[in-house]
């Protein structure tokens, strides 16, 4: 079977971390960070990670803040946005400036976020 | 002892005597028979030795003589005993036999010792002398000193001859008189013992006879005054309460027969059956004869009732008392049969008479001397509303509204003490605060002495009279007012001559008084003519009867002042009464001077008038048309004011709702964030909880599922609601473009399908004019469908749904209406509100119109919802076109 893929999620709430670990357990390998400042610690201490999950609003910086800083030391991993609002400006930008591939909405549908990560690889 | 003596029949005599003296007298009546049976014996013996001694041999007749002599002394001694000359009888026979004894002394011629010794006779004679004696004890003393001075004799004059010695004489003497003396002493103290003895014990008792007979004397008293008391006494035993004494007036108010019939019966065969009280009598007796018993008396009444049936009232008056170691009861009776009658006749009658007052029509008082309320009757409670507890023992005067009127009580209280009758108006306070009118009249109240307790008042309400009355005044003084006041004349004429007037009627006429007018007749206040002519005096007689016969009459009249001036006057005349010899008219007289002269003025300025509105009418024709041009400018504008107002209002209104929306928005992102961290928990778990059950359990799968799939749809109708929630928030305006209205309404309608059932009928009025809308198409489906949406949910069973869309310079409308059940006027300001709905729950989010609303407004339209409850809604959308395109 082949290697799976490794992927670090962002978010504040760590019960959204805990369950996110859980359901993808089988699928992905998942690393978790509870503020953006962890998230690009992990990044630098694991060069496995192939994509990278953000929630939004999170105390310090915000998802898209953390995914800019990211993407200019890891420009080559997929990021994503996994947030509870609708749609606003920040991410349409986002989506526009290619920073993002997709944002998904909380509550998360597993099969979207699985297949969406799939195309992207 | 003895009680009686039984005397000898001859001594018959002392039977009445004393104890003492009967048996003195038997003895001496034996004494002296002894002594006569003595001296016959003696008699009979010296006669038998005379004759047949040989010394006599003969009768010696000195002796038998002596003897004899003897024997009748003793004889007359019985025969004075027996004519109870006792003490004749004992002296006589004391002295005789003394007398005997010293004739033997000196008679005697034995030897001396003999003779002496006799002597010793004298000693036991004298000791006889207690016996004899019966009441003067000194007689003793001259027996001693009469047989002292014979012993002396005889001793001297006999001393020689029995040869004594003179030492020997005296010596004899001596002794001899010791012993009288001695045994006089003894008997002379033997009576005086005896004789004071008696005297004692006989006085002791004569006293106790004399305290007998006066006991006897007042227990016959007693007796006496028991028997014929006229109070009825009876003595009654307290064990077994039989009647042990009864006096005559007791047996006769019983009903008894007699005293003997009356003995032995007890208080239950003299008693009624019962008492009044409803008591038993056997156990009411009991309990008042405990009472006496206990408390020594007792005072009660008491229902008799006699043998023969008939009931009567006693007063009794019990007593118990002891009499010889034994307790007694006595009872004494008053008849007071008439007084119970008295005072149930009174009590009928007090009860007659409550209760006449208690129905009467008009209320009853009583008060005391000092006001306090004694009595009311019933009446009082119906009419004033005061129960009878709130005002008895209450002043009277408390619900008295006027302060004046206390004192009109007390004065009328006065008079009537001096038998004043007076009746007097009062007000007083009801309890639910109204004030009644009375008329009082009342008496003052005496007791039995005449003495003045209180007052009685008998209360009429007259407050429907005051009230008329009032009224009545009222109208009165209104009227005169009316009367007085008036402008016109008023006059009474009463058979052709004034009678009376008002001030009015003075002042026109210029009289100085009411007097100057009064008695004159109409006619004498007009000048000779009227102004056809005619005489005035002719003329106001017929006016007068032209009034009399229609009943009212109006003309005019010339009327001539106090100074001659002469006046056009309209008179009304009204008929009052048209009797024969009382004809009396009302006469209403008005100076219409000013009238006339202002006619003839309007006569003079009307044809000036007609000339002037002649040119008038001309230039007026000519300004008239410039006016018009003016006012429809006017108009004009006053439309356009009021549309700016409306618009106004509109803005103001919209602003309102907008900032209302803006903040909404605010608080509904943040709101859907936090409610979508927690659903994507929920969530999360029940996606790990699913896969887990898919892995590890799947036997339990089937039973799980539903569970799931209910918190599933759980997750997705709260995420739905959220969603919806942020479309509050967003303000963007991309994703426009080019939309065609009536194929996003179209496409609505097809998504609306399933609800629309065959009896809606949809009926489109899509305008033919070309447009260019930008706008975001999904949205403006989304405000589409949800108008739509609510207008088929509207109705509910048949109906139609109208959809026109109007073009009209830079905008484009689209109106909506249904028939269905419209909106309330209490809902209508809440409908834009989030979350408001009237479906029910799970029904509707009650966030369509909010969300249309929103729309609508990011698209810079504006909607307007009209309703009628029960007739349908109509939605009004209007939209901003695109004018570059244009």
């Amino acid at each position: 079977m082949q290697e799976k893929t490794t992927l670090l999620y962002v978010d504040d709430e760590p019960l959204n971390l805990m369950l996110f670990k859980i359901n993808f357990k089988n699928k992905f390998n998942v690393l978790t960070a509870e503020s953006g400042s962890d998230g690009l610690k992990v990044l630098t201490e694991n060069d496995q990670v192939l994509v990278v999950i953000s929630d939004m609003k999170m105390p310090g910086m915000s998802g898209i803040e953390f995914i800019k800083l990211a993407k200019k030391d890891f420009p080559n991993i997929s990021y994503f946005i996994l947030t509870g609002f609708d749609i606003n400006e920040e991410i349409a930008d986002a989506l526009n400036e290619r920073l993002i591939h997709k944002y998904f909405r909380k509550p998360f549908n597993m099969k979207e976020i699985e297949e969406s990560i799939m195309e992207f690889l | 002892m003895k009680e009686k003596i039984e005397l000898p029949k001859v001594l018959d005599y002392y039977s009445k005597s004393d104890y003492s003296t009967q048996q003195k007298a038997r003895f001496i009546f034996y004494l002296c028979i002894a002594a006569i049976v003595g001296v016959l014996l003696l008699t009979f013996s010296s006669v038998y030795v005379q004759l047949n001694s040989s010394e006599y041999n003969k009768l010696f007749s000195p002796v038998v003589f002596s003897e004899i002599v003897l024997l009748m002394v003793f004889g007359l001694c019985i025969f004075l005993l027996i004519k109870g000359k006792y003490s004749v009888s004992t002296h006589l026979f004391m002295i005789t036999a003394m007398a005997c004894v010293w004739i033997v002394l000196w008679v005697h011629q034995g030897n001396n010792i003999a003779r002496l010794d006799t002597v010793i006779l004298i000693i036991a004679l004298i000791n006889l002398t207690p016996l004899f004696i019966t009441k003067y004890k000194i007689t003793i003393v001259f027996y001693i000193l009469a047989n002292l001075l014979m012993l002396i004799v005889f001793v001297f004059f006999t001393k020689d001859q029995l040869n004594l010695s003179n030492p020997t004489a005296i010596d004899f003497i001596m002794d001899t008189s010791i012993a009288i003396i001695f045994s006089g002493v003894v008997g002379y103290n033997i009576f005086r013992i005896n004789k004071q003895s008696l005297e004692k014990v006989e006085y002791d008792y004569k006293e106790r006879k004399k305290a007998e007979e006066a006991l006897k004397q007042s227990e016959l008293l007693r007796r006496n005054v028991f028997d014929s008391s006229q109070i009825p006494i009876v003595v009654m035993n307290s064990n077994t309460f039989e009647y042990i004494d009864i006096n005559p007036a007791a047996v006769k108010a019983y009903g008894f027969s007699s005293i003997k019939a009356s003995l032995g019966k007890t208080p239950i065969d003299v008693s009624a059956p019962v008492q009044y009280d409803g008591t038993p009598s056997s156990q009411k007796a009991v309990s008042y004869i405990d009472k006496a018993l206990k408390d020594g008396s007792v005072t009660f009444e008491w229902l008799h009732q006699r043998p023969n049936g008939n009931f009567w009232d006693a007063e009794v008056h019990l007593l118990s008392f002891e009499s010889n170691n034994e307790t007694l009861l006595q009872f004494s009776l008053v008849d007071i049969t008439e007084r119970k009658k008295v005072e149930r006749d009174l009590k009928e009658s007090e009860e007659k008479y409550r209760t006449l007052m208690e129905n009467m029509n008009d209320i009853v008082m009583m008060v005391d001397n000092n006001d306090k309320v004694l009595y009311v009757n019933k009446r009082f409670s119906e009419i004033l509303g005061y129960s009878e507890s709130e005002i008895i023992g209450q002043i009277g005067y408390e619900i008295l509204t006027s302060p004046k009127d206390q004192k009109v009580i007390v004065d009328a209280n006065n008079q009537r003490i001096k038998n004043i009758i007076s009746q007097y108006e009062i007000t007083l306070k009801a309890k639910n605060g109204n004030k009644l009118d009375f008329l009082v009249s009342g008496a003052p109240v005496r007791n039995s002495e005449g003495k003045i307790i209180g007052s009685i008042g008998n209360m009429i309400d007259i407050t429907e009279r005051k009230q008329a009355e009032r009224a009545l005044k009222e109208s009165e003084v209104k009227f005169k007012e009316l009367y007085e006041k008036s402008g016109d004349a008023i006059l009474i004429i009463e058979n052709g001559k004034f009678v009376e007037c008002n001030k009015a009627a003075i002042e026109i006429l210029e009289y100085n008084s009411k007097e100057d007018v009064l008695n004159i007749r109409p006619s004498q206040i007009s000048p000779e003519f009227q102004i056809d002519g005619r005489n005035s005096v002719e003329k106001a007689d017929e006016m007068m009867k032209i009034a009399l016969k229609n009943g009212t009459h109006r003309f005019e009249w010339l009327h001539s002042k106090n100074n001659g001036e002469i006046f056009p006057a309209e008179v009304l005349l009204t008929a009052i009464s048209n009797d024969a010899d009382k004809k009396i008219i009302h006469a209403v007289v008005r100076d219409i001077t000013d009238r006339k002269q202002a006619e003839k003025e309007l006569e003079k300025h009307q044809n000036h008038l007609e000339l002037l509105v002649k040119e008038r009418t001309e230039e007026l024709a000519t300004s008239n048309e410039e006016l018009l041009s003016t006012n429809e400018d006017l108009h004009n504008q006053r439309e356009e004011l009021e549309a700016v107002l409306l618009n106004l209002q509109n803005a103001q209104k919209q602003l309102v709702q907008a900032e209302k929306m803006a903040s909404l928005g605010v608080l509904a992102s943040g709101v859907a964030h936090e409610i979508n961290n927690p659903l994507n928990f929920i969530k999360g778990g029940i996606f790990g909880l699913e896969q887990y059950f898919d892995e590890n359990l799947k036997e339990h799968k089937n039973e799980v599922a539903p569970l799931i799939e209910g918190v599933n749809v759980g997750i997705e109708r709260a995420a739905n609601i959220v969603t919806s929630l942020n479309h509050y928030s967003r303000q963007d305006n991309s994703n426009v473009s080019e939309c065609d209205i009536h194929s996003i309404i179209d496409n609505s309608l097809i998504m609306l399908r399933n609800q629309i059932v065959n009896n809606i009928d949809i009926k489109k009025d899509y305008t033919d004019k070309t447009y260019s809308l930008l706008a975001n198409e999904g949205k403006l489906h989304q405000a589409m469908l949800n108008i739509l949406s609510n207008a088929v949910q509207a109705i509910d069973d048949k109906g139609t749904i109208n959809i026109e869309t109007t073009i009209s310079k830079n905008n484009i409308a689209i109106f909506i209406s249904d028939t269905g059940c419209g909106i309330t006027a209490e809902n209508m300001p809440k409908i834009l509100d989030p979350f408001f709905t009237t479906k029910e729950a799970g029904q509707g989010k009650g966030l369509g119109l909010s969300i249309t609303y929103n729309i609508i407004k990011e698209h810079n339209g504006s909607i307007k919802i009209d309703s009628k409850v029960g007739h349908g809604t109509t939605v009004k959308i209007t939209l901003p076109l695109n004018e570059t395109k244009k």
